[in-house]
């Protein structure tokens, strides 16, 4: 009894040396740049998502943070990049809903893992799908398009803009939810898959609704609905997943900030707690509001339970779907 | 008319001093980034993408569009002086333009690429102005059995109109096709020829091929032949052609300008496609086919006109649709975000002035290029003409940064060299490396359209035969191999004669 609780006390004292040191080192962090590593080249919209919040965490912490664009291997080299990194608080990564929850799914040659590999922050945006018709098909609601594939199954194409992308798990989701098949057309990125819905190549996208908005808004094809749990203020005809009976389907494509993993816990509260104060700017809201971007916050642990839960979806979705890379 | 009004409210915007001094800072930038082997203006737009948070829409895009198109005038310089493309688009241009200065005639080349790339330019962007919306539909009625259809036209002819052996072009064609089926297969996600390595898994990028085989094997080969056979002339002599050289090169800048504005248009198109497709037909339409790689006029006119339509008109597909065709249009979606403005049909109503600003600012660009390039061009020169223990390492340095600066990767500096070694054992073996170019361009994009054409087609094959568009190209196809086979057997007499 003595003994234990001598080693109780050792364990005590021991603990709070570290986190005494924890808390110095906090205090001391950020004392050089920081490094934000974003999975795509500049341009797209991780890139604008990445460069907002590496520009306002740079006012906030009073040290740059460097942009550092690492795309290939469809996110793979990035996360890869930043689960190497040192657990210092130094290199921060704009994970993607594709990083942590897709590509892990497929891909069995990754070498990260998208939930020991990193401590998740917070997750700072999403953005919506949006199912869309061109005027090859008649439907003007979701149930039409679904009554249609029903009366021909295999008849109607849809385009994704990549195998094994959000776009095209969205679209697989959507087949198994409603009880439908479509032909799966894949395209290198949503610029080719969305010409080819204009032109006709094919009858149905799915996409985002930044990809999209602009499109259904000049009237050259028809939004069917959206999957998120509110309509866009872009979009306000189109129709919420519940709104057409397929609560299920609410999906997002999210970005979130990750750090290494064992990067000391005091930073990622601080870093937790500066998001969350760019998140509730109403600058930020503006900014990305026009492109159908969401400024989203949560907790580190929140953001750990999204992480599982989409991990958990998605890897159902492409077993089911055969969905794979490699 | 509803053209002259637009045009009006275009110069209006692009006429303002502070528009007029982005356009001048964007092509002057271009035609340096453009004469650096290496340095190419999707880095330097992505470097600079930052920067235009302070600016206002138009000045950014003005300015960002202006790297474009000035990077195509700027890269002929280097591929004329030191047959070194300065830039992806100007390959071609090394064969013809780099034998002219060879002949004492780099002034006149390098004077009818900017002339041929001016006046090419600004028919471009009056065809932009003129027919965009209608050449937007045009390009989304492309599927993918039209697209197979003019790869396969645009293949087969390389190969058969090749310079030299016609078996070393066929394997040239052959192995580019294997090097760009490297990476991720679109369709079934399955990896080829990777190795495990995450790097390759978006394939090889074109700027490591095209430094590589081009630039370090280049360098590599020109370190055997001693500094006073310099292939760089010092003498440019006169910069205006002369009154046979127009007679020679104003139907190839012409003809350069139509098929350069259209495969700009097309998606994955632009620059570079164009320039390719215009030397085979100048080579193909001449009656003396030999005369090319000779220092052919009509080999420097036709490209860089095509090259400089290219670029104009693959704003159309961003600007009317909002869908970018290629890498540089990516990245003006980008800068269109940055500043809040969504890329779509809707923003050539919505914002007249920047739509027509930047369309004008076009043109306004050319013209201050022509001038950049023509009195100027000495000191484009001069950045060149410096002794080779000085240029060569600044090439390479230039060249490592360029390739590393496209993706961050070190992997990419490395396959560069390697592929310099490549481009040296080509040249030691007599092959021309532009087949194995166009085969690694065209190669998986006629997989990609070959394989969703039947996808799409539920694997009837007959698709090719029964869209209008893909039928008048497979015949054009037909034609171009009936013409040809007799070069074909002559060719081969005449190989079998050397024996």
């Amino acid at each position: 009894m003595r003994i234990s609780l001598r080693i109780l006390l050792r364990r005590l004292s021991l603990g709070a040396l570290l986190l005494a040191s924890g808390a110095v080192w906090a205090a001391e962090w950020p004392s050089k740049p920081l490094t934000l590593i974003v999975p795509f080249p500049p341009g797209g919209g991780a890139d604008t998502v990445g460069r907002y919040y590496a520009d306002q965490l740079s006012k906030a912490l009073g040290q740059p943070v460097v942009v550092d664009n690492r795309p290939g291997a469809g996110t793979a080299i990035a996360a890869e990049a930043a689960a190497k990194a040192a657990p210092d608080g130094y290199t921060l990564s704009l994970a993607t809903a594709g990083q942590l929850t897709v590509l892990p799914n497929l891909a069995d040659n990754l070498r990260y893992d998208p939930q020991t590999s990193f401590a998740p922050v917070s997750v700072v945006a999403s953005i919506p799908n949006v199912i869309a018709v061109n005027g090859n098909l008649e439907a003007t609601s979701l149930e039409e398009l679904v009554a249609d594939a029903r009366a021909r199954p295999g008849a109607i194409s849809y385009s994704s803009c990549g195998n094994g992308t959000l776009c095209h798990l969205s679209g697989e989701l959507f087949k198994r939810l409603a009880g439908i098949d479509l032909l799966h057309v894949p395209y290198k990125g949503s610029a080719p898959a969305i010409t080819a819905l204009l032109g006709g190549e094919v009858d149905v996208a799915v996409d985002t609704l930044t990809i999209l908005a602009p499109q259904i808004q000049a009237g050259k094809v028809r939004g069917l609905a959206l999957t998120s749990a509110q309509r866009s203020p872009l979009l306000p005809e189109v129709p919420t997943a519940a709104e057409v009976g397929l609560p299920e389907l609410e999906n997002a494509g999210w970005f979130g900030i990750v750090v290494p993993a064992r990067t000391p816990r005091a930073i990622v509260e601080r870093l937790n707690a500066e998001i969350g104060r760019i998140a509730k700017d109403a600058q930020t809201a503006e900014r990305f509001g026009q492109s159908g971007i969401t400024p989203e916050y949560g907790t580190p642990e929140a953001f750990a339970e999204l992480i599982r839960a989409d991990l958990k979806r998605w890897g159902e979705v492409a077993r089911a779907a055969d969905v794979r890379i490699d | 008319m509803d053209l002259w009004a637009n045009l009006a409210v275009g110069f209006e915007a692009a006429l303002t001093w502070s528009n007029l001094l982005y356009c001048l800072i964007g092509v002057t930038l271009g035609t340096l980034v453009g004469v650096l082997p290496g340095l190419g203006p999707v880095a330097t737009i992505a470097m600079l993408l930052p920067i235009t948070y302070g600016l206002s829409p138009a000045e950014a895009l003005i300015m960002l569009a202006g790297i474009y198109y000035g990077a195509q005038y700027g890269g002929s310089t280097t591929a004329i002086l030191v047959n070194l493309p300065g830039e992806s688009s100007s390959v071609v241009t090394c064969l013809d333009g780099h034998a002219m200065a060879r002949q004492g005639r780099a002034g006149v080349a390098l004077g009818i690429a900017a002339i041929g790339s001016f006046v090419a330019g600004s028919l471009a962007i009056l065809l932009v102005a003129a027919a965009s919306t209608p050449l937007a539909e045009f390009a989304l009625s492309f599927g993918p059995a039209d697209y197979f259809s003019l790869m396969l036209l645009g293949l087969v002819a390389a190969v058969v109109l090749a310079q030299g052996d016609l078996l070393k072009a066929l394997a040239m064609a052959l192995l580019g096709l294997l090097l760009g089926l490297v990476g991720v297969d679109v369709n079934s996600g399955e990896e080829r020829f990777t190795f495990g390595l995450p790097q390759l898994a978006d394939g090889i990028s074109f700027v490591v091929i095209s430094m590589g085989i081009f630039g370090i094997g280049e360098i590599i080969a020109n370190l055997e032949r001693d500094e006073s056979r310099s292939p760089l002339s010092r003498q440019l002599g006169r910069l205006l052609p002369t009154r046979d050289d127009y007679r020679r090169a104003w139907k190839p800048v012409l003809r350069g300008a139509g098929l350069g504005s259209l495969l700009g248009i097309l998606p994955g198109g632009g620059a570079m496609l164009s320039s390719f497709a215009s030397y085979l037909v100048e080579k193909r339409l001449a009656r003396d086919p030999e005369r090319f790689g000779q220092g052919a006029i009509e080999g420097v006119a036709g490209p860089e006109a095509a090259n400089n339509a290219g670029a104009q008109t693959s704003f159309i597909p961003l600007l009317v649709m909002g869908l970018p065709s290629n890498a540089v249009m990516a990245l003006m979606v980008g800068a269109m975000m940055i500043h809040g403005i969504v890329p779509g049909p809707q923003v050539m109503g919505e914002r007249p002035e920047l739509f027509w600003g930047l369309i004008v600012s076009m043109w306004v660009g050319n013209v201050l290029l022509l001038l950049l390039n023509l009195p100027l061009v000495g000191i484009w020169v001069r950045l060149l003409a410096v002794p080779y223990r000085l240029l060569y390492p600044a090439i390479l340095l230039f060249c490592c940064i360029g390739v590393y600066s496209v993706n961050n990767s070190l992997f990419d500096v490395l396959l560069t060299v390697l592929f310099g070694l490549l481009g040296y054992l080509l040249i030691k073996l007599r092959c021309e490396p532009a087949p194995l170019l166009l085969g690694f361009i065209l190669g998986p994009l006629m997989e990609e359209h070959l394989r969703r054409a039947m996808l799409l087609s539920r694997g009837d094959p007959s698709v090719f035969v029964t869209r209008p568009l893909s039928l008048t190209l497979l015949l054009t196809l037909g034609l171009v191999l009936i013409l040809c086979l007799p070069r074909l057997r002559a060719t081969r007499q005449a190989a079998f004669s050397e024996d």
